[in-house]
């Protein structure tokens, strides 16, 4: 259930927020993310790090209704709402690596996420490098889709 | 916890969430 609740809550906001036109492109922060996020909860899993209860439906480890929706969409607007300005994208990422631990915090404290040899700030940090590296990579990846950006322009 | 102050909690972090998506939006949308 918590899970579902998730994933409609972030399809909710996902609806509210995506910018249809630029989806195209968009779609890549979210495979990637998704990508990303089932690797690493897989390990973590294997590891014995933390386990994933009431999965509804079992994706590595994982719950189906969290890979594919509060990853795959938050990758989508994370790579929708890159800003070059360094300073905002510096405070978007801290606001995205937050609502992840909320989000995370929340379904541990309902069980259905449970640590064993983890903790919040590891999360925490992981979510920063995360989306930091995503910030990068992302504006090189937008601008090769778009064929606008700095990043080809420093290339001539 | 359970599962209605879960949803209640989530909807709040969902609704800040917004505030600084809605707040870069225009933002991005003064600069261009």
């Amino acid at each position: 259930m918590v899970w579902l609740i998730a994933f409609v809550f972030s399809w909710v906001i996902f609806a509210i927020f995506v910018d249809m036109k630029r989806l195209r492109f968009t779609i890549y922060g979210g495979i990637i993310t998704v990508i990303m996020g089932t690797v690493v909860d897989w390990g973590g899993r294997e590891l014995g790090l933390y386990r994933f209860n009431d999965n509804i439906i079992n994706w590595a480890h994982n719950s189906l209704f969290y890979i594919f929706g509060p990853v795959l969409t938050m990758g989508v607007l994370f790579f929708q709402f890159l800003n070059r300005d360094k300073r905002i994208q510096a405070v978007n990422i801290l606001i995205f690596s937050l609502t992840y631990l909320a989000m995370e915090y929340l379904t541990v404290k309902t069980g259905t996420a449970a640590y064993q040899h983890w903790h919040y700030l590891a999360s925490f940090f992981i979510d920063l490098l995360v989306f930091s590296t995503l910030s990068y990579y992302g504006e090189i990846i937008m601008d090769i889709l778009e064929g606008k950006g700095t990043f080809l322009h420093s290339k001539r | 916890m359970s599962i209605f102050l879960y949803a209640i909690l989530l909807g709040l972090v969902a609704v800040f969430f917004s505030l600084w998506l809605l707040y870069v939006k225009r933002l991005t949308r003064k600069g261009s």
